[in-house]
């Protein structure tokens, strides 16, 4: 189990919505097992959001500034906000609850690395960054879960 | 001439009824020409556009399979239409009214369609244009771009083939012509262009017909006037009401001088009616005054009636007197000149005028005549027109004035002056003083002027007269060589 999922005190806020979320998903999960393609989404979502945690977690160990990651922390911010741009659309068809929620957090999460990038903390931008795209690739998982697919046929 | 003559009026506005059309020809052909380069314009545009957004498209495509792993392929195809779907939305949004998406080749199927500027679009049917359009796109060259249709809406798109193989990302962009403002406003120009042009022809054909019918209007109005002058045009407004106006002063002038000339035919047969009343009772006349001096030389012997019988034989010579003068004007003059002097004729004229001038007591003074004017005249006529001008002269006189009458010779001409100290002519008098018939005294016959300017007039000369509250002063000019009339 990862550290900051167990409520460790030290754990970001965001972390709690996460786990949430997490924590609802899988039990989602759990319930479509007649489902093979939705339950596959909706598991990857849920590891989606704990990868999702375990970067912003992480990202606030890296404080240091080391120019060589800042074209490879541009480009991914690059991507980055092209993912966060998408989140509304993915939010819009998920028919979650908390989607506003997703993507206010997704939103939330670039504008913290993009401060990082700004501050020239660009392992942490990335992590913040990575964090940012996991949660819109959630949204997307849990969108497809939504979408009503027929299993296919069993070869007998 | 390179205009036609003004009475052509009909070839002039088909003239300028076909330079209209040729007008408005050519307006058309200029605001196609505008059109037609716009939608170049537009279509150059969209071309770049549609490429340019292939291109992001085809970026963004790759990274979403990259980001997914290997996991995407095994995603369904619904699933991973809905990921691309994503995709398109957020890579489309930024480019205006574009819309496409992936063409999976294999498949002949459209994934990832958006249309961010109608959120409710669904992919191309299968048998609708645009799809015939992108598989046209699909099985060209790496690049390619071609439009949907030239029917309305038609498009410009543009395709790129994706890098992982097998398919084909295309974009689309729609462009209405009705919607172009440029081709709008092309339209609009040519609206108001053919719009005044047939206001213009309105205009032409409009002249045309007030022309005609000015024209018809005239015409039918003088072919009335030819059946009855005292017809007179109406009043018709415009350049035709002047032409008309005209044509009634014309009638008018023309009614005036008819009347003037029917007034001498009837004095011309007034007058030989009056030679026929003359001739006929002259005879009687003189038959009646041989009689009459027969009884008179027989009263002389002692019968008290030879005052009476005088006083008739005066009235009768009174007769005679008129009728010789009613014959004289009724009768056309046998002219007898010859080239003589005037002295004579002038002194022959005042002594027949003697006892008028001791009966009034004035005093007859005469010019010019130890000068001998010389001209080609007829004496006795001449003498007759000298006696009635001194004879009018001594009446006009007041008691112990003075006449005079006076020759002179200008250049070719005999100019014979005579002249009184009456009153002058009454101004209203003036204009009949040569007219027959006219005279202001009780026992005239108004006939000795008019004789006298006719004889005047015979020999190639003029009579005329000057008057004012001093007197008045006939003036008689006559030419001296007859072939040179005055």
């Amino acid at each position: 189990m990862l550290s900051w999922a167990t409520g460790a005190p030290e754990a970001p806020p965001e972390c709690a919505f996460l786990n949430a979320r997490a924590a609802e998903l899988l039990e989602r999960a759990r319930q479509a097992k007649g489902n093979d393609f939705q339950f596959d989404r909706l598991a990857s979502a849920t590891d989606n959001l704990l990868r999702a945690g375990d970067r912003i977690f992480s990202a606030r160990k890296f404080e240091r500034v080391d120019e060589n990651e800042r074209r490879d922390a541009a480009l991914l911010l690059q991507k980055c906000y092209f993912r966060v741009e998408q989140a509304e659309y993915f939010a819009g068809i998920s028919g979650e609850k908390e989607s506003k929620q997703y993507v206010a957090l997704a939103r939330s999460l670039y504008q913290q690395a993009r401060t990082a990038y700004d501050n020239r903390q660009y392992d942490r931008a990335r992590m913040l960054g990575e964090a940012s795209s996991l949660v819109v690739m959630a949204l997307e998982n849990i969108a497809h879960a939504a979408l009503k697919i027929p299993d296919p046929p069993v070869i007998k | 001439m390179l205009w036609p003559a003004p009475a052509s009026f009909r070839i002039q506005a088909a003239i300028i009824a076909a330079a209209s059309l040729a007008v408005v020809a050519l307006a058309v052909f200029l605001v196609r020409n505008v059109i037609s380069t716009t939608e170049g314009t537009l279509q150059a545009e969209a071309r770049q556009i549609c490429l340019a957004a292939c291109q992001k498209l085809q970026i963004e495509y790759e990274d979403r399979l990259n980001l997914g792993g290997d996991a995407f392929y095994s995603l369904p195809l619904d699933a991973q239409d809905l990921s691309l779907k994503g995709v398109s939305l957020t890579v489309l949004r930024n480019f205006t009214s574009i819309e496409g998406g992936i063409y999976l080749t294999s498949q002949d199927r459209v994934m990832g369609y958006a249309d961010p500027s109608n959120p409710a679009a669904v992919a191309p049917e299968p048998q609708s244009p645009e799809m015939g359009f992108i598989r046209s796109l699909a099985g060209r060259a790496i690049e390619a771009e071609r439009m949907i249709s030239r029917t309305e809406p038609w498009g410009v798109g543009a395709a790129v083939p994706a890098q992982s193989g097998g398919a084909v990302i295309w974009t689309l962009r729609r462009i209405p012509v009705g919607r172009d403002p440029l081709a709008e406003t092309g339209r609009g120009w040519l609206a108001a262009l053919v719009l005044s042009t047939l206001l213009g022809m309105i205009g032409i054909v409009s002249i045309w017909y007030m022309l005609s019918r000015g024209v018809a209007d005239i015409r039918r109005g003088l072919h009335r006037l030819e059946d009855d002058f005292t017809y007179r045009f109406p009043m018709i407004p415009g350049d035709f009401g002047q032409i008309a106006m005209a044509i009634n002063g014309m009638a008018e002038r023309r009614m005036s001088l008819e009347a003037e000339l029917r007034r001498q035919d009837r004095l011309a047969a007034l007058g030989k009616v009056v030679s026929g009343v003359a001739h006929e009772i002259r005879n009687p006349l003189n038959s009646m005054k041989l009689t009459l001096q027969l009884l008179d030389r027989r009263l002389k012997k002692g019968m008290p009636v030879a005052h009476e019988i005088q006083e008739s034989l005066h009235e009768i010579d009174r007769l005679d007197m008129i009728l010789g003068r009613l014959l004289a004007f009724g009768r056309p003059s046998m002219m007898n000149r010859q080239v003589q002097n005037l002295a004579p004729i002038m002194d022959q004229a005042i002594r027949m005028v003697q006892d008028a001038v001791r009966q009034k007591g004035i005093r007859l003074v005469a010019l010019g005549l130890r000068d001998n004017p010389t001209a080609d005249v007829d004496g006795p006529q001449i003498v007759q027109v000298l006696i009635n001008l001194l004879l009018n002269a001594i009446d006009a006189s007041p008691a112990s004035g003075t006449v005079r009458i006076e020759a002179q010779r200008r250049d070719d001409t005999i100019r014979i002056l005579i002249s009184d100290e009456g009153p002058g002519i009454p101004e209203e008098s003036r204009p009949h003083v040569f007219d027959a018939y006219f005279t202001t005294k009780p026992n005239g016959m108004g006939l000795g002027l008019a004789v006298s300017r006719e004889i005047v007039a015979n020999h190639g000369g003029t009579l005329d007269f000057e008057t004012g509250p001093a007197g008045t002063s006939f003036i008689l000019l006559l030419p001296i060589d007859r072939s040179r009339p005055l």
